[in-house]
């Protein structure tokens, strides 16, 4: 009896070794795949001569820092780093812009009832389904009408007025507030005001900083909005402004691309704690 | 602290829900009070109402003098602890106590001496730099409880507070929370669906079952005398065993031939015309006891089921009367054997009776009706030709009906008295064979003297009797009433106005009105409601009050020409006898 069931845990604890090997070699196949352009795209930056003709294989022929001292010296036809600047200020003020429209609007539509909330939200959610160029047209014309073209405070408009179109994140989060929290708060003397300062933004800081990381990213990486409303190279965007790099220019395009990432990248690293912390655990029994 | 006033509170949901219906209630200052009743029966929903979070659909609340319908919650006051605690998790405990206060733009200094006072009441000093999810379940409910002992809020509302907690802790808590409500002396209203928080919590407890109220009243005064089955059989526990019975004179027969005799308590408590109905008989297991062979109500043969609780057994029975089985519990040795024959007697003191139809409970007589020969002769109504009441015809508006040979009197049970307060009035000597103490007053049940009759009395609480006693009761002449062989009341006791001839009946609204350019009457005095019409033989006798709020007493005869505007009324509007 004893060795029947010796037997049973090992072939138990086999078994489980030989799981986890295959799930491990799944992920780092897949992982190769998602690196790989990643990768190469890196490794191009560092080519020397530039052309994309040069990379022979995976690596390419000779490596140097040319193209990233280029991209910030080189600037009399590519101005990367005012490109950078637009980016910057783009993404910035729509991170705040529209983080606050975006909080703004989830925690009315989670916390207050009022007669037009339930056709609000449908609302919302058949606009949220159309792609945002299809409009393109009328922001155009629009842009055109406001004299914002050319403008990245136009493009900054855009953004954050279309952003709390995609509330429902936030609206899911607030949502699992319990409603005793508020009600506790209320009888406790505090006004809606003071409800929304001292109880749901500290509760909120997660879906705070998702919402801000979100916003910030969508311009900076952006290219269909700013490629039809900046003209003026001055006025462009990093991702405007690399697609208009030359053919032999390719180690300038990977390394314009590769410096871009590095922000959000470190932001992410800086962040994920915040998103991935339930505050809420403790409020309630759990 | 402050009162808390309920009237006629209800409220319905959208799709015409009706969670709580015509709730009326007065909490006194101090008062701990307990609003039980099963899931979905709008305790909470009510509690809600007081504290505003739940919009009043119509009724009126009052927190101390103030009208508080309109009021937001947060200025309404009051403190409460939610189910699941409602702490502010990203908050400390020092922060979640003093929230209130800094809301209310306390000084620092204050705050800091608040929250150690009452974090020292609680217990709870240790833990003021923790974060709510750093805790326990009962320190937790302490927090919530500090959160609402630091401010001197007009009423302390809790929402099953204690349904979170283990056995063991809500023991404890339990009892803690009623220390407390001794110390703060607050007005404290509590909800909660476990009878036994109810029972040992609460000054008063209101039982609600589908958002209406079913008995407000002491924890005791529930058990002893609950109005229907379902509070009966909501508190208590074991619950109390209910049985189909038909009344036979003296006897509940369970079937054919087991019966249980009455009590004379029981069998003064109940209306005469229930001989030969189908009741609902109560009996809660502890009720049951066992008895000798000689003298027993049930001989038990089988035992379903014996649940031995160290200081009780229960014992589950199959008797007639019911399809469930039925719980005894009896005090009995562990060790005692409980096979063979079991003979077991009932506390018949004890029992509850109950209409079939909708459950209500018995009612004690309201009224006494004593069978009595009645003449009436100039002036003087004679009853049984030995008492005789002089000038009666004064206050009868049957100057005409001389004669009663199965008639009643009919007396009301609390218009007793047991001192005389005028010389008039009608004497009945009685035997108390039995009594009921109740939280307001003592209702006792005597026989008449010589006759046999039954009577119903209610003294107040201070008055005493004991089985047996003779007592005189005088009860004043007024409040005498003369009734015909089927107990309809054939008297009012108002004076009669001289016969009216010009007069119209109108509606206006749901009262009718009798319009009257009678000279009897002043110009102010034209418009007298109908109260209600006596229909004789050849007259009809109209009771109606005027703008002064005056009963008055009119006679008509039938030729008259407004005769078809009360034959209107009649029909539209049932006339029922006082």
């Amino acid at each position: 009896m004893r060795s029947f069931s010796n037997s049973k845990t090992m072939n138990r604890k086999v078994k489980k070794v030989l799981v986890a090997i295959a799930i491990y070699c799944i992920l780092i196949v897949v992982c190769g795949i998602f690196f790989f352009p990643c990768l190469w795209l890196i490794l191009s930056s560092f080519s020397s001569t530039g052309s994309l003709y040069d990379v022979q294989g995976f690596f390419p022929s000779s490596f140097s820092f040319d193209a990233f001292i280029k991209l910030f010296t080189d600037t009399s036809q590519y101005n990367y780093p005012m490109w950078l600047l637009n980016t910057l200020i783009i993404a910035i003020c729509n991170c705040i812009l529209s983080t606050l429209l975006i909080i703004g609007t989830a925690y009315a539509i989670s916390y207050f009832q009022f007669k037009a909330r339930k056709s609000l939200m449908k609302g919302a959610l058949v606009l949220s389904m159309f792609p945002s160029f299809m409009g393109m047209t009328v922001i155009y014309i629009l842009m055109t009408q406001f004299n914002f073209v050319n403008n990245i405070w136009g493009l900054i408009l855009i953004y954050s007025c279309t952003a709390p179109l995609g509330y429902l994140v936030q609206k899911g989060f607030f949502d699992t507030i319990p409603q005793s929290i508020y009600e506790a708060a209320k009888i406790d003397g505090a006004t809606n005001a003071r409800i929304f300062t001292t109880i749901t933004l500290p509760l909120a800081k997660p879906i705070i900083v998702y919402t801000a990381l979100t916003s910030f990213a969508w311009p900076w990486s952006d290219f269909i909005l700013p490629k039809l409303l900046l003209i003026n190279k001055d006025n462009w965007t990093v991702a405007v402004g690399l697609m208009q790099l030359q053919q032999n220019e390719f180690a300038r395009f990977a390394a314009g691309s590769v410096f871009i990432a590095i922000p959000i990248v470190i932001l992410y690293f800086f962040l994920v704690k915040y998103m991935v912390n339930g505050m809420t655990s403790g409020a309630v029994k759990g | 602290m402050a009162k808390v006033k309920l009237i006629d509170v209800s409220k319905v949901y959208k799709g015409n829900v009706r969670a709580v219906s015509d709730f009326n209630l007065e909490i006194e200052d101090g008062e701990f009070i307990i609003f039980v009743g099963p899931s979905g029966c709008g305790k909470s929903t009510t509690l809600r109402m007081i504290a505003g979070l739940e919009e009043i659909t119509s009724g009126k609340i009052y927190i101390g003098d103030t009208l508080v319908n309109n009021i937001e919650p947060k200025d309404r006051d009051i403190a409460m602890v939610f189910q699941n605690y409602a702490l502010y998790p990203h908050m400390s405990v020092f922060d979640n106590l003093s929230y209130s206060l800094k809301c209310h733009h306390e000084k620092k200094e204050v705050i800091k001496e608040k929250v150690e006072k009452v974090a020292k009441l609680l217990n709870i000093q240790e833990l003021l730099n923790r974060k709510p999810r750093e805790l326990s379940g009962g320190q937790r409910q302490r927090v919530a409880l500090g959160r609402c002992l630091i401010r001197q809020p007009k009423a302390f509302l809790f929402d099953e507070p204690l349904s979170n907690l283990d056995a063991k802790l809500r023991v404890q808590m339990r009892s803690e929370i009623s220390k407390l409500h001794k110390q703060v002396q607050g007005t404290f209203i509590y909800v909660t669906h476990d009878q036994t928080e109810a029972m040992t919590m609460g000054d008063r407890i209101v039982v609600m079952k589908d958002g209406f109220v079913q008995q407000i009243d002491t924890p005791v005064n529930l058990y002893e005398h609950p109005v229907n089955i379902f509070v009966a059989t909501f508190l208590g526990s074991p619950q109390m065993n209910i049985f189909k019975v038909k009344l036979n004179k003296d006897k509940l027969y369970f079937s054919d031939d087991i019966y249980l005799k009455l009590s004379e308590k029981t069998k003064n408590k109940m209306i005469d015309g229930y001989d030969g109905k189908t009741l609902s008989l109560g009996i809660r297991p502890s009720d049951f006891d066992i008895a000798n062979k000689s003298d027993y109500d049930f001989c038990i043969e089988k035992i379903d089921l014996v649940e031995k609780l160290g200081n009780e057994t229960l014992l589950y029975l199959t008797l007639p009367g019911r399809e469930e089985s039925t719980i005894v519990s009896l005090k009995l040795d562990m060790a005692d054997d409980l096979k063979g024959p079991l003979y077991l007697k009932v506390n018949k003191d004890k029992i509850h009776l109950f209409n079939e139809d909708d459950e209500s409970i018995l009612k004690i007589n309201d009224y006494n009706f004593v069978p009595s020969k009645l003449s009436l002769e100039n002036d003087i109504l004679h009853i049984d030709s030995k008492y005789q009441i002089d000038n009666f015809s004064n206050k009868c508006i049957f100057s005409e009906i001389k004669q009663f040979d199965n008639g009643y009197i009919r007396i009301a049970s609390d218009a007793f008295k047991t001192k005389k307060t005028n010389k008039d009035d009608y004497v009945i000597e009685v035997e108390v064979c039995a009594k009921d103490i109740r939280s307001k007053s003592n209702v006792y049940f005597a026989k008449k003297i010589k006759d046999n009759i039954r009577i119903t009395f209610i003294c107040p609480k201070d008055e005493h009797y004991e089985l047996g006693d003779k007592v005189k009761l005088y009860v004043p002449i007024n409040e005498i009433s003369i009734c015909d062989s089927d107990k309809n009341v054939l008297m009012v006791d108002e004076n009669i106005v001289k016969p009216i001839i010009d007069a119209n009946i109108e509606m206006y609204g749901k009262e009718y009105y009798l319009v009257t350019q009678d000279k009897q009457f002043s110009k102010n005095n034209k418009y007298l409601l109908v109260e209600k019409i006596y229909d004789l033989n050849s007259k009809m006798l109209l009771r109606v009050i005027n703008q002064k709020n005056e009963t008055l007493t009119l006679k008509i005869n039938k030729n008259n020409d407004f005769f078809n505007g009360l034959m209107i009324y009649t029909k539209y509007k049932k006339v029922k006898n006082r």
